[in-house]
């Protein structure tokens, strides 16, 4: 499974979202539409920490890095390369 | 001398009318142009009919006109009443419907919300929008919706509406156990009793720049607001959506040299372990208030190593009662230690104890915390049962008849005097600051036609204080999805449970009830 499937999994499942994880897609304005708020970014956060095997910055708890699915799964993708 | 909350302002604005007085992003408004502004709403609302002892309803975010509408509304003599737009609009209906209010005080982001609102409610005949009129979609008939338009030449002087101390100023609505939520009605003398010890203990001045962190509807917003306007001080409304992020919020603090930071200490417990907090952090703040539930000892000793300089405070109290007592933190709690205490009352409220079997308890011994004095509410919102129910005629008094508020949390006095918070008498809960009755959440998953029995357990969590987690037995297909889309249309996302477990029955006590106690030691050893 993709990083991106694997976020898309985790957070329809554990977070607010109350609709098929398939219509939680890429781009969907995660941090405008609270699906996640201040507990759901430290539930990300030890998920993708756990998951595969990287460390996420404090410094990179910013909006940028987690208002779409997109945002975060290039955040991971770019710490899983290197 | 103000004993009512808009005198503040209104003193502030004569003596400082050029200092800033709060501060939403890159807007401001000086205390002369929020005391202009407010003025002008307060005089509005009296020509659409508002009077003394009625509600205004405030549905807005955290924003200026949020702050201009609340000094709006108790200007006009009315007690105001936030209502959170995040909370599904059935909830705010029967807040709408409950307390009888006649006027709302929105914006047009959130038209199609109050829309909605006007249609399920009787009451509600105005919408006050501080907006240029636009193209908004047709609303309900019997609603007539007021722009800047009709704001822009009223008068700007103060109303002279005889507001007096014992008058309502707001009413809080929180958590009921049955299902509704319960208005907590407060007046003016009230706020005014925690908002001047708090300006005396903490030697809060025109200097300082203070935070508000929490939403308008919750009781932690009086302090900031209150005692800036007391000092002609500047408030700093903390944008919602950087709360998420413990590294901005961190920013937030030093970008504004925010000097009194007061808040729920989860967002603190996030500062310290994702805010890069250090010795140099934050050099302005001078001052650290946190309420609303217990703050793990862990945390709360990091954060003290690593930010040293302010003053540290736990202030407690349920709404129903301000912050009725504090405790100042003066140095780094061992780790070791339990939770630090609640302290001891604050300037004119008296607390004592009440054991089991209804005396006095002793230092030491445990009982329920009973609060009396000019802090206590004035009883709930159209609903005498249960305010006799906690509102009590003091047990130890003789001659004067004098009002206690049962608090329902079990104390113990310290060596030292201080209060030792220990639990609660009943369901109640608290996550993330926000009190729940875990009741409430029940009485809402019972009314999916599937479900045939539920039981909602709150599992101890070191950041959140607990998480909700419910278990069900349903008759036919449901899936989870199902479940927290329908509690979405009931109750405010904070009350919405995390995870939702199907099991074939729900274990029993032997008594007959669901036993809660399995199910919890089922949560645990399942994490």
């Amino acid at each position: 499974m993709s990083i991106q499937d694997q976020l898309r999994g985790f957070i329809a499942s554990e977070l607010s979202w109350d609709r098929p994880a398939s219509e939680l897609t890429d781009d969907y304005p995660l941090l405008e539409k609270e699906v996640v708020d201040s507990l759901g970014i430290f539930k990300i956060i030890s998920f993708i920490e756990s998951e595969f095997d990287v460390e996420v910055e404090d410094e990179e708890l910013i909006p940028d890095n987690f208002e779409s699915l997109a945002a975060i799964t290039k955040l991971v993708g770019g710490k899983v390369q290197v | 001398m103000s004993f009512v909350l808009h005198k503040l302002l209104e003193d502030s604005a004569a003596t400082s009318s050029d200092r800033v007085a709060v501060v939403d992003g890159d807007r401001s408004l000086t205390y002369r142009q929020l005391n202009e502004q407010a003025n002008r709403l307060a005089h509005l609302l009296i020509e659409l009919g508002v009077e003394r002892g009625d509600r205004v309803g405030l549905f807005l975010e955290k924003s200026l006109e949020a702050v201009v509408a609340l000094y709006g509304a108790l200007k006009a003599g009315a007690a105001y009443v936030s209502i959170d737009v995040h909370a599904p609009v059935s909830r705010a209906s029967y807040i709408v419907a409950n307390c009888g209010i006649g006027v709302v005080i929105s914006s047009s982001a959130l038209a199609d919300t109050w829309k909605e609102l006007a249609e399920g409610t009787e009451t509600l005949r105005h919408v006050v929008v501080q907006e240029e009129a636009d193209k908004l979609h047709p609303a309900p008939e019997r609603l007539a919706i007021h722009f800047a338009d009709e704001l822009k030449d009223r008068s700007t002087l103060d109303p002279q509406v005889g507001v007096i101390e014992l008058d309502l100023a707001y009413i809080i609505y929180t958590s009921g156990s049955t299902g509704a939520p319960k208005g907590v009605k407060l007046t003016h003398l009230n706020a005014l009793t925690f908002v001047n010890w708090g300006v005396e203990e903490f030697a809060v001045a025109a200097a300082d720049r203070l935070s508000s962190h929490a939403p308008f509807h919750f009781d932690l917003s009086i302090f900031d607001l209150y005692a800036a306007a007391k000092v002609g001080a500047t408030v700093y409304l903390v944008p919602p959506k950087i709360s998420i992020f413990p590294i901005q919020v961190v920013r937030f603090i030093e970008e504004h040299e925010i000097t009194v930071w007061y808040s729920v200490p989860s967002i603190l417990s996030m500062m310290v372990q994702r805010g890069k907090l250090s010795s140099a952090s934050a050099p302005s703040l001078r001052v650290l208030l946190f309420a609303g539930e217990v703050f793990p000892t862990k945390y709360l000793r990091r954060l003290m190593e690593l930010v040293p300089h302010p003053v540290y405070a736990n202030l407690y109290g349920p709404t129903e009662t301000n912050v009725c007592t504090f405790y100042r933190v003066s140095e780094p709690p061992p780790l070791e230690a339990g939770a630090i205490p609640i302290g001891k009352a604050i300037a004119n409220v008296d607390t004592f104890v009440v054991t089991e079997s209804g005396d006095r308890a002793s230092p030491g011994e445990i009982g329920e915390l009973f609060v009396r004095g000019s802090s206590v509410m004035r009883g709930y919102w159209g609903d005498p049962e249960r305010t006799a129910a906690r509102l009590i005629p003091d047990p130890f008094a003789s001659e004067v008849v004098d009002p206690v508020y049962r608090t329902g949390d079990l104390v113990r006095e310290d060596a030292n005097g201080d209060y030792l918070f220990l639990g609660r008498r009943d369901n109640q809960i608290k996550s993330r600051g926000y009190r729940i009755e875990l009741g409430e959440i029940e009485t809402a998953i019972y009314q999916h036609p599937e479900v045939a029995e539920c039981a909602v357990v709150a599992v101890p969590d070191d950041l959140v204080t607990n998480r909700l987690v419910a278990y069900l037995a349903v008759r036919g297909t449901v899936t989870d999805k199902d479940l927290v889309r329908f509690c979405k249309e009931l109750i405010p996302p904070y009350m919405v449970p995390e995870a939702f477990h199907l099991l074939e029955g729900l274990p029993k006590t032997s008594t007959g009830k669901i036993d809660r106690q399995s199910l919890l030691a089922r949560e645990k050893e399942g994490s």
